[in-house]
């Protein structure tokens, strides 16, 4: 009897084992950051461990976003504990698995309109008009409108920080092509250049890169000469653009993004985009697969079944091409810059953005107030990701979540870590007076500074539209192959309408 | 020693029974709820509660006029067909040589089986290497040393795809399909091969006659297997395509649905699950009470 029940007991306590091992929240790199000083919540009857708890879908600053919440603890005295997954992660299944549990996070992040409408309809998302706490209430008016994370009623979302991207461009690559004297002339007028002079400067650099074919670059009427020996830098050359032909996203989302903010003005009117609207677009669209067509002509690996292939051409691949010199330009955003280090760390510090151009004629352009010369000179500048407050956990969770998100963006310690730590240009920043520390930032803090800014109105497609969509008929149809039809601008353009039209349900 | 067992059964069952209950079972039938439901994931459309938001077979119904749906659906059974016969056949034929071989048999038992230790995305990530790098570029390419068009860029075709899943599969399914029909022709006892050919049959007629009938349980082991894996197939799926070009699987569909539209649709995709779940019951029941009735019994 007595050996039965020692059974029963160590059977009991294996399975119990298990269970807690299951039972946990999920996750790979939790942490908590705990306070010195005593806890002031009121929780008594609350069994958590954590005053705040934050979920943080950017995996590149989780060790930032730690010592920030850490900060913030110390001096509210609070224990604050921060989620955060790899970047890279797909985390939405982890946020809904921490959002049906019992302990919630209070701030958790949110892409854009079409990522909120889940939590909008499941009321997760605080709506800012209730906010209790004075300073956030300022905080929230003060966010420009195109920032703005919301469904057309309410304001949900404080920006992590801004982002942008055009074609990088080392300029000691620059020097080496046309002299060290012309770099910043050769900048300047790249900037103010038309589409027509862009598209023979690529072809007249492709020219001299494949069969060394000297010759001169015209861009806004100045005339530069290349190199008659290929030195330095150049000498690596083996393409004007470094594409990740595997990655739709590039193509599929950001690339595509400068025709559809030809049409719309921002993401909102992309969301609510009729039929009409978007055949009206056709041009723009026709002008984006002609840009496209220019692009992957030229690059380092000829336009084919190699060129999506991700061993060869994906988001690493690519990068590294460029760090080592072998492309002179590639599409991408500040967020490469980390990327771009670690496989060429000479090239970082020389540095810039270069708008992307593509062959808009005024009457392209349905946007309200856009113009051709504002696109060929602008960067897409926005915010790719916002923090919400989660309205089903408990007030003093709010109002902390509140107090936090204002440290953060308003005082000089949180700023500090915005900036220096996690490398992010604040959305609120003073163009005139902040540094973001290195090149790609600064650059994208000229363009702002400018006004030489275009929206993300591609946000505002339907969900998954852009990369699963439109970028992999892309990738199936056009990108894996050499020659393109006659009729290919127009089917392309054709096909943006259509299966955007029907991914809406408009028709 | 079994009595031993007999009289600990409920306590040294308990765990497992414990772990099935609360892992698998409680689960499956909170997901099959759910899929008579409107469940977004984190909510329930209509209501607080599972109950308010009943839509019937509302999800089963889209399930099956999603297009995306229906064509995993036929990629799956066109892999599956062909994957079975072809890890079958390349099994036998090379279990019968290694039990033929005697000599360090368990010695290429042991190579044949090393393949199927690595997981699946870690085989699919170095197969997509090997199509796109080794096939594409080094062997079969235009600068290769042969070139054959048909095994170039094997990633980015809906048919090609197909077949370079098939390779893939095999060559990690067989080394553990191999131990099986070893096992199985091993236990032939050798006094009926010796009596039939004293008779005079040939190679083949005792293969026929002897071998298969009594490889039979093994058949259906090797077939329950292949067939319910191929239907299930993930892991290598995601690796090796991610999908595009149309080779999404049924189980990689079931998977993206909640991202194919917002909010996300888990009531749809818990209704594609129950959907899969009940379709490989089925496949699997018949095929086992097919191949037992062909069972002999020594």
């Amino acid at each position: 009897m007595k050996k039965k029940v020692l059974w029963m007991i160590l059977a009991g306590l294996l399975s119990l084992g298990m269970l807690t091992g299951c039972g946990g929240s999920g996750g790979s790199s939790e942490s908590k950051s705990e306070s010195g000083s005593e806890s002031k919540t009121a929780d008594a009857g609350s069994d958590k461990d954590y005053d705040l708890y934050i979920f943080n879908t950017k995996g590149e600053n989780a060790d930032a976003m730690e010592a920030a919440a850490k900060a913030f603890g110390e001096e509210k005295g609070v224990t604050v504990k921060v989620f955060s997954l790899g970047s890279g992660t797909n985390s939405d299944d982890t946020l809904r698995t921490e959002m049906n549990s019992a302990n919630k996070p209070a701030i958790f992040s949110c892409m854009n309109a079409q990522a909120l409408v889940e939590w909008v309809e499941g009321g997760y998302a605080m709506d800012f008009a209730n906010a209790t706490n004075e300073e956030f209430k300022q905080l929230v008016g003060e966010i420009p409108d195109s920032f703005h994370l919301t469904d057309g009623n309410a304001n949900y979302g404080i920006p992590y920080n801004v982002e942008g991207y055009g074609y990088i461009v080392d300029t000691q690559m620059v020097a080496s092509l046309f002299g060290e004297d012309n770099v910043d002339a050769f900048i300047e007028a790249f900037k103010t250049a038309s589409y027509d002079e862009f598209e023979a400067a690529v072809i007249t650099l492709q020219a001299y890169i494949k069969e060394n074919t000297a010759g001169t670059v015209t861009l806004s009427g100045e005339e530069f000469q290349l190199a008659d020996e290929k030195t330095g830098k150049a000498a690596s050359l083996e393409g004007v653009f470094s594409v990740a032909g595997a990655e739709k996203w590039t193509y599929g989302d950001h690339f595509i993004n400068i025709a559809i903010d030809a049409v719309f003005k921002d993401s909102k009117a992309a969301g609510e985009a009729t039929l009409e609207e978007l055949e009206a677009g056709k041009g723009a669209f026709m002008a984006y697969a002609k840009a496209l067509d220019l692009k992957t002509s030229n690059a380092t690996t000829a336009r084919g079944p190699e060129l999506i292939s991700a061993t060869t051409n994906g988001y690493d691949p690519s990068v590294a091409t460029f760090a080592n010199s072998k492309a002179i330009f590639i599409k991408q955003g500040n967020w490469a810059y980390e990327n771009i280090k670690t496989a060429n760390a000479d090239v970082v510090d020389t540095l810039t953005f270069l708008p992307i151009k593509m062959p808009f004629t005024q009457d392209d352009i349905k946007a309200e107030g856009q113009t051709v010369e504002h696109m060929l000179e602008s960067i897409p500048v926005f915010v790719p990701n916002y923090y919400c407050i989660n309205d089903k956990v408990s007030d003093e969770e709010k109002e902390l979540a509140q107090e936090f998100l204002v440290w953060l963006n308003t005082s000089e310690e949180g700023q500090r870590f915005v900036v220096e730590e996690m490398a992010f240009i604040p959305y609120n920043a003073d163009p005139g007076t902040t540094s973001a520390g290195y090149s790609l930032g600064d650059s994208i803090i000229s363009y702002i500074a400018a006004d030489q800014t275009l929206t993300n109105a591609y946000a505002g497609s339907p969900a998954s539209w852009a990369s699963e969509t439109f970028g992999l008929h892309m990738l199936e149809n056009y990108v894996n192959t050499a020659e393109w039809p006659d009729t290919a601008y127009e089917d392309i353009a054709n096909f943006v309408i259509s299966s955007w039209a029907e991914a809406a349900g408009l028709n | 020693m079994d009595k031993y067992y007999k009289k600990r059964l409920v306590p040294l069952a308990l765990p497992a029974i414990i772990l099935f209950v609360v892992v698998i079972a409680i689960p499956f039938i909170m997901g099959v709820i759910y899929s008579f439901t409107g469940w977004r994931g984190t909510y329930f459309v209509g209501g607080e509660n599972f109950w308010d938001a009943f839509v019937g077979f509302d999800n089963y119904i889209k399930a099956f006029k999603t297009q995306k749906f229906i064509d995993a659906f036929i990629y799956t059974i066109k892999f599956t067909l062909v994957a079975v016969v072809v890890i079958n056949v390349v099994s036998l034929a090379v279990s019968l040589l290694v039990t033929y071989l005697h000599k360090a048999a368990s010695v290429y038992r042991t190579i044949y089986f090393l393949p199927n230790l690595l997981g699946g995305l870690a085989l699919g990530y170095i197969w997509q290497f090997v199509f796109e790098i080794v096939f594409s570029k080094i062997l079969f390419g235009e600068q290769g040393i042969i070139s054959i068009p048909a095994l170039q860029n094997m990633t980015q075709d809906n048919t090609k795809a197909l077949f370079a899943l098939v390779m893939l599969f095999t060559w990690q399914m067989v080394g553990y399909m191999i131990i099986i029909y070893t096992t199985g022709l091993n236990n032939i006892s050798s006094d009926l091969t010796e009596a039939a050919a004293i008779d005079g049959a040939n190679a083949w007629q005792r293969f026929k006659s002897i071998t298969v009938p009594m490889l039979m349980p093994s058949f259906t082991i090797v077939f329950f297997l292949t067939l319910s894996k191929c239907f299930m197939l993930l892991d290598q799926n995601v690796a090796l395509t991610d999908g595009n070009f149309g080779t999404r699987m049924l189980a990689l569909q079931i998977l993206r649905t909640t991202r194919d539209g917002s909010p996300p649709d888990y009531g749809l995709a818990q209704a594609q699950a129950v959907i899969f779940f009940v379709l490989i019951a089925i496949v699997t029941l018949i095929q086992v009470s097919v191949t037992s009735k062909k069972e002999v019994e020594v």
